[in-house]
C-alpha cells in the first residue's frame, strides 16, 4: 500500500515537472485581440482598439513595442489587462520587453475585405524591342 | 446613328474577365510593377554607323488600373474589355529613331560599348549599292504615335495583337501596324518554366519608311543618291523562355529577329537584311 502511494507520488511529482513549464509559458503570452484587422482594401490603414493580455509570476518593468518603436510602459506589473488605441498600416509585431529583454510577442495581421483584383497584360514582355 | 450605337458598345460593355490567379500574364490592378533585369545580350542596328546596342540592365516598369494602364513605352485605355476581346485607345514613343541615336529611352541604363561593336562603313559589303551611313544625313525626329490596340484572348495560352498607329507629333505623316500571335507553353519536364513564343508582323506605311530610311540630295545635304521608301512589311519572331528561380527572381532568355523586306533593305542607310535583339540574365521583381 506505501509502495503504491510513493509510486502515485513520484508519478505526479514527474508529471508536476512536466505541467508546471507548460503553465508558465502560457500565462507568460502575450494576448492581443483582436489579432486581425479588417480593411476595405489593400493598403488602406487601419486604426483600431485592441484588448492587451499578458500576466507574469514575478513583478517587473516592461514596455509594449509596436515593431521597433515603443508605445506605453508598464513599472513592476505582474497583470497587463488594457485596453490600447493602434494604428497600422501593414502586419505589424507587437513585443513585450523588460530592458531590450523578449519577453512576449504577438503578430497583428491586415486583410482586406475586397480580394486583390487582377487584370490581364495587353503587352508582351519587353516589347519594346 | 450607327456611329452613336457603336459608341455605346464601345463605352458600355465593360465586364472584364479577370485573371483568376497570380501569374506573369496578369497583373494587380492599381499596382506599379517594377523589375530589373541584369545580364548579356545586344539589340543590333541594321543602320550604317549605326551602334548596336549592348543590354546589360533592362528596367521594366508598368501599371494597370481598372481601364488605364502603363507598359514598357506604351500608356492605354481601354474601351472595351470582355472574355476574348480587348480594344484600348493607346500611345507610345515611335522606336525608328533609336536607330539614328544612342540616347532612346531605352538604353538609359545601359552602357556603351560602342567602340567595340560598331560596324565601320568602310568594311561595309557593298552589296546593292553604295552606302549611305547614318551621320551623312540630316536628323530623323522622334514621333510619337497614336491609335488602337485589339488584344483578342483565343485560349487561355493563345492571343492575337492587332496595334494600328498613326505619328501624331507630324513626323513622318503616316501609319504604322502590328500583328502579333502568341503562345504560352509549359512543360511538365521544366517546372517553374514558362516559354512565350511569338510571330508577327510590322507594317510601315511609305510615309514613315521614306521619313526614316529615304535618302536624297535635297533632304540630306552630303549625300547623292535618292531613295523612296514603300510600304514595308517586316516579319518576326520571338521567343522568351522564363524560369521562376524563387519568388521574386526569375531567369530569363529572350531571343528576338525581325526580317525586314526589300523595300526597306534596299535602303543606303541600311546595312543589314534583320534586326536581332538576344538576352539572357536574371531579373528582379521589386
Amino acid at each position: 500500500m506505501i509502495s503504491s502511494m510513493l509510486k502515485l507520488i513520484i508519478y505526479l511529482f514527474v508529471f508536476s515537472s512536466f505541467i508546471k513549464p507548460l503553465a508558465a509559458a502560457s500565462t507568460n503570452k502575450l494576448i492581443i485581440k483582436p489579432s486581425v484587422c479588417m480593411v476595405k482594401k489593400f493598403g488602406d490603414s487601419c486604426q483600431m482598439t485592441v484588448k492587451v493580455m499578458w500576466h507574469n509570476e514575478q513583478p517587473t518593468d516592461a514596455c509594449l513595442f509596436q515593431n521597433d518603436s515603443r508605445l506605453t510602459c508598464w513599472q513592476n506589473v505582474r497583470d497587463i489587462n488594457t485596453d490600447l488605441d493602434i494604428l497600422l498600416d501593414q502586419d505589424m509585431k507587437f513585443t513585450l520587453k523588460s530592458n531590450d529583454k523578449i519577453l512576449a510577442y504577438q503578430k497583428i495581421k491586415i486583410n482586406t475585405m475586397l480580394p486583390k483584383k487582377y487584370r490581364r497584360r495587353l503587352r508582351a514582355d519587353w516589347s519594346i524591342f | 446613328m450607327k456611329y452613336y450605337l457603336l459608341l455605346l458598345l464601345l463605352f458600355s460593355e465593360f465586364c472584364a474577365a479577370e485573371c483568376e490567379k497570380v501569374s506573369d500574364s496578369c497583373a494587380e490592378v492599381g499596382e506599379w510593377e517594377f523589375s530589373l533585369a541584369v545580364g548579356a545580350g545586344v539589340y543590333t542596328n541594321p543602320l550604317n554607323g549605326g551602334d548596336n546596342i549592348p543590354l546589360v540592365v533592362i528596367p521594366k516598369i508598368s501599371y494597370y488600373g481598372e481601364r488605364l494602364f502603363f507598359e514598357n513605352n506604351t500608356l492605354g485605355y481601354t474601351v472595351f474589355d470582355n472574355d476574348d476581346l480587348v480594344i484600348s485607345a493607346i500611345t507610345l514613343l515611335n522606336h525608328e529613331k533609336a536607330y539614328f541615336t544612342r540616347w532612346h529611352p531605352q538604353n538609359i541604363f545601359i552602357e556603351s560599348l560602342s567602340s567595340g561593336i560598331t560596324t565601320d562603313v568602310s568594311f561595309v559589303e557593298e552589296s546593292h549599292q553604295q552606302k549611305v551611313n547614318i551621320q551623312d544625313v540630316s536628323s530623323r525626329r522622334w514621333a510619337i504615335d497614336a491609335g488602337i490596340q485589339f488584344n483578342w484572348f483565343i485560349d487561355q495560352a493563345t492571343d492575337v495583337q492587332v496595334q494600328i498607329l498613326h505619328d501624331i507629333n507630324d513626323v513622318y505623316n503616316g501609319f504604322n501596324s502590328q500583328v502579333e500571335l502568341t503562345r504560352l507553353m509549359s512543360f511538365k519536364q521544366l517546372p517553374n518554366t514558362v516559354m512565350s513564343f511569338s510571330i508577327g508582323a510590322n507594317v510601315k506605311s511609305k510615309g514613315l519608311v521614306d521619313y526614316y530610311y529615304g535618302t536624297s540630295p535635297t533632304k540630306d545635304s552630303n549625300v547623292e543618291q535618292d531613295f523612296q521608301g514603300k510600304l514595308s512589311i517586316n516579319p518576326y519572331f520571338r521567343l522568351v523562355l522564363m524560369h521562376q528561380l524563387s519568388e521574386r527572381w526569375h531567369a530569363k532568355l529572350h531571343l528576338k529577329r525581325v526580317f525586314l523586306d526589300n523595300n526597306m533593305f534596299d535602303s543606303p542607310l541600311v546595312k543589314d537584311s534583320h534586326i536581332s535583339t538576344v538576352f539572357a540574365g536574371v531579373s528582379y521583381d521589386f
